[in-house]
């Protein structure tokens, strides 16, 4: 074999090598943070929130419809990640984890020792909860999510909207869905096609 | 005196396609369960043995098994020193291709 070829060969083999070892890296990473599930199941509590809350109006239908789903989407996702056969590395998996039980915890004491009081509270501990998750998982659409919570929150103080609820949860079930559909076609871009 | 041959800095137990991809998959410190390397690199489960057991032997990466409900797992994360065979073979891949340009 000409000795061109062969050095042409090496460095192709090795521009392979270094591209799929980077490509393997960051797939590790994006299977060891799955973050579009938490994304679907805040899409679609919020979303489920929304005729609760106009129908049930008079009776703090949204109070008892959050003390029941906020525990069902926290053991959900739980579950889904603990079931994985990927996991983040310790440091990440605690700040998570514990992120999660405070933003649990957080909100049902809101919920139901604080009805009422400000309305905004719940909504605030999920976008500072979604902040430290993008910053854990260093993930740019739940980052987004995070900004699209804290600033509709803001936006609705200062406004001082009427249905400042429906607002809200339609604004942050919107962005959490397509924030969870973008992060889905990313994981596998075969689902694209 | 002249600058070693960037192929020097290549190394044998990392430079193998497979055990690179492990590392590779592993670089960012997650853990993987075995069953999970094994579908992504798509490898035969003695193939996936083999490959482990040389860089467990080389202290590159180290494996747990889990027991409890339902079936066991493994799982396996890379050392310090796997971190640091994986960036010093690909910084001598990137010095291969340079001297070639």
């Amino acid at each position: 074999m000409n000795p061109a070829t062969n050095v042409n060969g090496d460095v192709e083999a090795a521009r392979r090598l270094i591209g799929d070892a980077e490509a393997l890296g960051e797939r590790g990473w994006r299977l060891a943070s799955p973050v579009w599930f938490p994304q679907i199941v805040t899409a679609l509590a919020v979303l489920a929130s929304v005729p609760v809350a106009l129908l049930l109006d008079q009776d703090n239908g949204a109070g008892w419809y959050w003390t029941v789903m906020t525990p069902v989407a926290a053991v959900a996702s739980g579950w889904f990640f603990a079931s994985r056969g990927v996991r983040a590395p310790d440091r990440v998996g605690l700040v998570v984890l514990a992120t999660g039980v405070a933003m649990l915890i957080g909100s049902l004491l809101v919920v139901r020792l604080a009805a009422g009081s400000w309305d905004m509270a719940p909504w605030l501990i999920l976008g500072m909860g979604f902040a430290v998750f993008a910053a854990a998982w260093r993930s740019v659409s739940t980052a987004v999510i995070a900004l699209a919570v804290l600033g509709a929150v803001v936006a609705v103080t200062l406004t001082d909207a009427a249905d400042s609820y429906l607002v809200l949860a339609l604004v942050v079930g919107v962005v959490a869905g397509g924030a969870a559909v973008v992060e889905l076609v990313r994981a596998d871009p075969a689902r694209a096609r | 005196m002249t600058d070693p041959h960037p192929t020097v800095g290549l190394d044998d137990t990392v430079h193998q396609r497979s055990r690179l991809g492990i590392l590779a998959l592993l670089r960012s410190g997650v853990g993987i369960e075995f069953a999970s390397i094994r579908n992504e690199l798509h490898l035969t489960d003695g193939n996936l043995n083999r490959h482990l057991k040389v860089l467990e032997d080389a202290a590159f990466i180290s494996s747990r098994r889990e027991t409890g409900r339902g079936r066991p797992r493994t799982w396996v994360t890379i050392t310090a020193a796997g971190q640091a065979a994986l960036e010093q073979e690909l910084a001598a891949l990137r010095a291969l291709i340079a001297a070639a340009e």
